[in-house]
């Protein structure tokens, strides 16, 4: 037995929590605070029967909080309180008692709280919070019907089961027309709102500028920042090239436009073709396999440093191309601006400036010097650390001598420096190092927390990579590390669905499917059956259709010919004489007799012959009984049930 | 299908509750249905209903032999059986037969006689024989006891005990007639007289007939009998009964619906024939709890009765 209302009062949870869900992150700290609470309060007072909060108080504090977050509400601060207001309004319709009403407004808030998240955010999830919410309120409002009419109703089990499975009908079939209509319609790729007011977060991960000192300690997130499709590579080989930073402005370095008629070319060494999925984020930088030799499938430029970078913004989903070489040879064929890149800012400590003259006395050619640079780093004993970092006007010195801990920024800005001041050309490298491969999906995974700094320097006239991060006496534990780690399978399974997600359903495009069915088309003409494909499919046919007519068979097993004969004539005299039910206590001779029905005379005479004599019908019989259901549907209704 | 004798039957019964007993048609069908099973009948009601006249034209119309026993609380055992006097002439000890070796015997005020003659009664009534004094007697057949007993007089009375209770196949009242006909037998009195003047409708041989189309070509479903033992077992099981239909019970339940059938004219027993007769057998078997006496037997065994499942298939 099952009241209407507890079935409801589940369904309005249930509701409630899928339409919150997707928005919780985005709700304020008392909000979050409030709304398991309210869950917790509402399941109690359901319980108990008993609800604190009357009518008329719910609904003041509904006008408080509404007014509490509307004031709050400007242009560029616009879809923050409406969600706080649509999350709060729900916590109050939960805990207040529920009747009609409230159960109705409660399923509309949930789905005004679902649709306003697809504001913030989109994601793959969207759809499933959409179908399990759909299907929810679909078989709410289909028993809020029956609540209204009697909110004391119970159900049967039977009952209930069969009003469930009816009202998932409902649902079932709008999920087909959904899809139907998922093809053709068009659709967003951004979040609705947060794409017309890009987030206004702090960029953690990738930066357009190297400026170590300037925090004291860096977070690192694990937000994808690109996914790399290619084969799979030695660790070494995973720098993700994004930018080159090629002028120090005091402590922070910058990119300035490579010198006029700088050129570049890369020669040997082995070509690696990668697709490239790019977060959407600000910035226009295209990040490939160091050295990339060229990207396409974007509108972009390239400079004569071998950096890349969209015409447009990257703030949507876009895939391009790259080929990168490993191995080879980043040779410079231009003039080298040597004195652009030997540029070094005025205010330098005295201890620094000694190391570069000694390394400079020391060492004749730039190779030389590179590697007691080297010796010189890991003499110093250098940590590679995310907290408690040199935050002194001049952080490289007081990084090299005083606190001698540091992330990549350090390493990488104080080696350029030294090796600028000891007469080798260097600049900085921006991207990414590491990444994860998810071989479910076939490609890497790259991670905002690895966005890593290192040096190119100039030697004999090639560019040679140089990560000084590895210098640090503890690069094994912190650098290399972490970055081997990844994501834990359960999101390394979700990102591999959202990643398909993203090329299947975001980035779809109508043209580009029809393309891919011509080209199915032509490989599937091209096909050479390899055994005989005929008689598997035959087989399988055959498999199916037996499948199908067993189960059929089984179904029809179930019920005797007599059961099924039984229950149309029933179902015709219930329809006919308009009866609800026919009492189990009445046999056919009664029902005939109350009915007063010479057809239902006519069927309880020759139906119970049979039956009442322990013995099949025969066929004769059964075709006489066919007929009389047949009258039964055509004679017209004389009397009631009498006696009923 | 022809069902032999039964247009004969259906003739007395039309007969009796058209021109003589108007308005005791269930009474009179149930008087025949204990006939045709082989049972006994037990009328509860009070006087002056017409027990004894049911029970007079019914022996007039079926053509048998008919005794009657007026039951008081000094009637012995032997005023029913007989007894065994010594004939001078032939020297030795010649049986005579009581009042019980008839084909019906009417037995008014069955409570009001001692419990021992009421056993002897009985036994009679079951054994179908009567052993006085060494010597078995056969009864003649058919043999249809029709008691009678006043439900509201207790004064004076040896209540009969459920366990003898169940020897009786029916219970049933009679019930004042339909108002039109009772003014009217106000009005003409009296139609003892004319009873007497009932012509049998039915021979011996009949009715040895139809008891054998009922006991032997009647045919008693599988789930008909699966009814019969639901419904028994249901009043085993229910709340307010302390001892439900015993298997003798549902021996006559199967007897009297078999009856009933041949009764509609079919050779096959339907749920609705054992429901027909469920209450006039079943009900005085039962024993209510103390605590739900106040409540009618007849009432609680309907309410079994409308509440189970009838097997349709």
């Amino acid at each position: 037995m099952v009241r209407v209302s507890s079935l409801l009062n589940l369904l309005s949870y249930a509701a409630a929590a899928l339409g919150v869900a997707p928005l919780f992150l985005y709700l304020d700290l008392p909000v979050r605070f409030a709304l398991p609470l309210a869950f917790a309060a509402g399941i109690f007072c359901d319980r108990r029967r008993r609800y604190p909060l009357s009518g008329g108080s719910a609904t003041l504090l509904s006008i408080v909080c509404f007014f509490l977050y509307a004031v709050q509400i400007s242009r560029d601060h616009l879809i923050e309180p409406v969600v706080n207001i649509l999350a709060l309004l729900l916590a109050v319709r939960l805990v207040t008692e529920k009747n009609g009403r409230n159960y109705l407004q409660l399923f509309v808030l949930a789905v005004f709280a679902l649709a306003s998240s697809s504001l913030l955010t989109l994601s793959a999830a969207f759809f499933i919070y959409l179908v399990l919410l759909v299907t929810a309120v679909t078989v709410g409002l289909v028993l809020l019907s029956f609540h209204a009419v009697d909110p004391h109703l119970v159900f049967s089990r039977l009952q209930s089961r069969r009003i469930i499975g009816i009202s998932l009908t409902l649902p079932a079939i709008s999920l087909v027309l959904m899809l139907a209509f998922f093809v053709i319609l068009p659709r967003t790729q951004y979040p609705l709102w947060n794409f017309l007011n890009p987030a206004a977060t702090a960029t953690a991960g990738f930066s357009e500028e190297v400026r170590p000192g300037s925090f004291a300690g860096i977070a690192a997130v694990k937000e994808v920042a690109l996914r790399v499709e290619s084969e799979r590579l030695p660790r070494d080989e995973l720098y993700w090239r994004g930018t080159v930073l090629n002028t120090p402005a005091g402590s922070t370095w910058v990119r300035q436009p490579p010198p006029s008629g700088e050129m570049a070319r890369i020669r040997g060494g082995r070509a690696i073709p990668q697709t490239i999925y790019p977060e959407p984020k600000p910035g226009n930088h295209l990040f490939a396999l160091d050295v990339p030799r060229g990207v396409e499938g974007l509108r972009s430029f390239q400079a004569g440093d071998y950096i890349f970078r969209a015409r447009g913004a990257l703030d949507r989903r876009v895939k391009y191309t790259a080929v990168s070489v490993v191995g080879g040879e980043f040779e410079s064929t231009g003039p080298v601006d040597r004195d652009f890149y030997l540029a070094v800012p005025p205010r330098l400590s005295e201890r620094v400036r000694q190391v570069a003259a000694g390394i400079a006395a020391r060492g004749a050619g730039a190779g030389d010097r590179i590697t007691l640079l080297e010796a010189f780093f890991a003499n110093q004993q250098l940590e590679y650390a995310t907290t408690d970092l040199p935050a002194s006007d001049d952080p490289v010195d007081e990084f090299l001598f005083e606190k001698k801990r540091g992330y990549c920024e350090f390493f990488a800005s104080s080696f350029a420096l030294l090796l600028r001041l000891s007469g080798v050309p260097s600049r900085l490298v921006g991207g990414y190092y590491g990444g994860e491969y998810n071989e479910m999906g076939g490609y890497y995974l790259v991670t905002e927390d690895t966005a890593h700094v290192w040096v190119e320097a100039l030697v004999d006239g090639r560019w040679l990579r140089l990560d000084p991060s590895r210098l640090a006496r503890n690069a094994a534990a912190s650098l290399l590390a972490p970055r081997a780690q990844g994501l834990n399978a359960g999101r390394r399974l979700l990102d591999t669905v959202d990643y398909h997600w993203n090329r299947a359903v975001v980035a779809y495009d109508l043209a580009r499917q029809l393309q891919l069915l011509q080209q199915t088309n032509r490989q599937l003409r091209q096909f050479r059956v390899p055994f005989a494909l005929p008689t598997v499919g035959g087989y399988l046919l055959a498999g199916i259709v037996g499948t199908i007519a067993l189960v059929a068979l089984v179904r029809r097993g179930r019920y005797s010919r007599e059961e099924r004969i039984l229950q149309v004539f029933l179902r015709g005299v219930r329809k006919k004489h308009h009866l609800e039910a026919i009492p189990a206590a009445t046999g056919l001779q009664e029902l005939a007799k109350q009915l007063d029905d010479p057809v239902c005379r006519e069927f309880a005479e020759i139906f119970g012959r049979g039956v009442y004599r322990d013995r099949k019908l025969t066929k004769e019989e059964l075709k006489m009984l066919r007929v009389l259901i047949r009258k039964l549907g055509k004679t017209p209704r004389d009397r009631g049930f009498a006696g009923r | 299908m022809k069902l032999n004798k039964r247009a004969e039957v259906l003739r007395v019964i039309d007969t009796l509750s058209g021109q003589y007993l108007k308005g005791k048609v269930r009474a009179i069908r149930l008087a025949v249905i204990t006939l045709l099973s082989g049972g006994h009948l037990l009328i509860e009601d009070i006087p002056g209903l017409g027990k004894t006249t049911l029970a007079l034209a019914l022996a007039r119309a079926l053509g048998l032999s008919f005794g009657r026993i007026q039951c008081t609380s000094d009637l012995l055992p032997s005023d029913i059986t007989g007894l065994s006097i010594f004939d001078r002439d032939e020297n030795r000890f010649r049986f005579i037969q009581g009042p019980i070796f008839n084909n019906i015997v009417l037995t008014d005020e069955i409570n009001r006689a001692m419990p021992k003659t009421q056993s002897a009664m009985l036994e009679a009534m079951e054994e179908r024989r009567v052993t006085v004094e060494g010597s078995t007697y056969p009864l003649p057949e058919p043999f249809l006891v029709i008691a009678t007993q006043n439900p509201v007089e207790q004064i004076g009375t040896y209540p009969l005990p459920e366990s003898q209770l169940d020897r009786f196949l029916i219970t049933t009242g009679v019930g004042y007639p339909p108002v039109e006909v009772e003014k009217s037998i106000i009005q003409t009195g009296s139609i003892r007289e004319e009873i007497r003047h009932i012509e049998a409708l039915l021979s011996l041989e009949d009715i040895t007939e139809a008891k054998r189309v009922v006991r032997e070509e009647i045919y008693l479903s599988a789930k008909v009998t699966d009814y019969i033992f639901a419904l028994v077992a249901a009043t085993r099981e229910h709340a307010f009964i302390l001892s439900g239909i015993s298997t003798r019970g549902g021996i006559n339940l199967a007897a009297a619906a078999r009856a009933a059938a041949y009764l509609e004219g079919r050779d096959y027993v339907v749920p609705e024939d054992v429901q027909t007769v469920a209450v006039a057998v079943g009900a005085h078997r039962l024993i209510l709890r103390p605590e739900q006496e106040g409540l009618g037997k007849e009432e609680v065994l309907q309410s079994i009765v409308k509440s189970l499942p009838v097997p349709l298939v």
